[in-house]
C-alpha cells in the first residue's frame, strides 16, 4: 500500500469512529448534561489539555514516542466521577485537540496519539465496569500498555517492521509510567472534598 | 465479605501484571542476548518507498529530501548514520552510528527508515 493511501485509510477510520461513537454516546434530545457539568468538565479537559501540551515539551526520556502519559490523570478522573460517556468525551476531545495546538492532528504523530487515546480509553472503560473492584492503578497500568499498543499499530502501518523493535521497551516504561499515574489518580480520588465538589451537582 | 473479594481480585490483578512484566523483561533479555551479525547493506525508505540500497562497505553520503526538509545520511568505515535531520527532536541523529543486521534508525517526523541488511542468506529477523 502506498503511503497516501494509509494516510487516508487511517484519517478516515479513526474520525469515523469518532463521530459514530459521539452519536452512538450523545443520543438525539439528551438533557443529562447540566450547565454545572459542562463547566466542570470543561476544566477537567483543560487540565488534560494543558498536561498533555506541557508534556509534548519535555524532552524524551529515551526513546521516540514516549511520554509520561500525565493527561491520563485527568482522563481518569472523568472516567470515575462521571462515567463512560463523559470520559470518551473527554480523553477524544484532549487527543483532537492537542493535535491541533501542536498542529500534528493530521500527521503520523497526530493519528498515533488518537489510536492509542482509542484503544486505552476503551479498555480503560470495559475494565473499570466489567471489574468493578479493580484498583485504579491497574486500570491506569492496563491503559497506558494498550496506548503504547494502539501507537505502535498506526506507527507500524505508516513505517512497517523495523519499528516493531520498539515495542518491548516502549512497553516496559509505559508498565511504569502506568504505575506512577495511576498512584497520582488514587491519591486526588482519596482527596474526600475536591472529590464531592467535582460531583456535586 | 466485600472487602475479602476485593483483596482476591487485587491478588489477581497484582499477579497478572506481575507476569506482564516478567514476559516483557525476558523478552528483552533474550532479544538483547542474541548474536548480531554486522550489517552488509542499508536500505532507505522514504514513506514506505525504498529511495536508496546502500553499501556498507562504501563510505558515502546520501540525501533524502522530504516534505520537511533534507535528511543526510552518512555511511563511514561500515556503520550508518542519519547526521542531519530537519526534525525537532532529533532522535535519528541521536541514535548515531550503527552497523548490526536489523538494527534501524527511524526519523519517524519525516518518514524516514533506515534498515540494515545483512548477509542475504541468513533469512533471521532480529530485534
Amino acid at each position: 500500500m502506498s503511503y497516501p493511501t494509509i494516510h487516508a485509510i487511517v484519517s478516515g477510520l479513526l474520525f469515523a469512529i469518532a463521530l459514530f461513537i459521539t452519536f452512538l454516546i450523545f443520543p438525539k434530545g439528551d438533557s443529562s448534561l447540566s450547565t454545572r457539568k459542562i463547566a466542570r468538565l470543561g476544566v477537567l479537559l483543560s487540565v488534560a489539555l494543558i498536561l498533555g501540551l506541557l508534556e509534548s515539551f519535555l524532552p524524551p526520556i529515551f526513546l521516540p514516542g514516549m511520554r509520561l502519559g500525565l493527561a491520563n490523570i485527568s482522563i481518569l478522573l472523568v472516567l470515575y466521577l462521571y462515567g463512560i460517556r463523559d470520559g470518551f468525551f473527554v480523553a477524544i476531545l484532549k487527543a483532537i485537540l492537542v493535535g491541533l495546538l501542536r498542529g500534528s492532528l493530521f500527521s503520523m504523530g497526530g493519528y498515533m496519539a488518537l489510536a492509542g487515546t482509542f484503544l486505552s480509553f476503551l479498555i480503560m472503560a470495559i475494565l473499570h465496569f466489567a471489574f468493578k473492584q479493580m484498583s485504579i492503578i491497574g486500570i491506569s497500568l492496563t491503559g497506558s500498555l494498550f496506548h503504547v499498543l494502539g501507537q505502535i499499530g498506526v506507527a507500524y502501518l505508516f513505517l512497517g517492521t523495523p519499528i516493531l523493535g520498539y515495542l518491548p521497551w516502549l512497553l516496559f516504561i509505559a508498565f511504569f509510567t502506568g504505575i506512577g499515574i495511576g498512584l497520582i489518580t488514587k491519591i486526588i480520588l482519596m482527596r474526600t472534598r475536591f472529590v464531592a465538589y467535582l460531583k456535586k451537582g | 465479605m466485600k472487602n475479602s473479594s476485593a483483596k482476591r481480585t487485587h491478588i489477581i490483578e497484582f499477579v497478572v501484571f506481575l507476569l506482564i512484566l516478567v514476559g516483557i523483561v525476558v523478552y528483552l533479555i533474550v532479544a538483547g542476548s542474541g548474536k548480531k551479525e554486522s550489517g552488509v547493506s542499508a536500505e532507505v525508505t522514504y514513506k514506505g518507498q525504498v529511495v536508496y540500497s546502500l553499501n556498507l562497505n562504501e563510505d558515502q553520503t546520501q540525501k533524502v529530501i522530504t516534505q520537511e526538509g533534507e535528511v543526510v545520511i552518512n555511511v563511514k568505515g561500515g556503520k550508518i548514520a542519519v547526521t542531519s535531520s530537519p526534525c525537532p527532536n532529533q532522535y535519528c541523529v541521536g541514535q548515531g552510528y550503527k552497523s548490526k543486521a536489523g538494527d534501524s534508525i527511524i526519523c519517524a517526523h519525516e518518514g524516514v527508515v533506515v534498515l540494515i541488511k545483512g548477509d542475504e542468506a541468513v533469512e533471521e529477523i532480529h530485534i
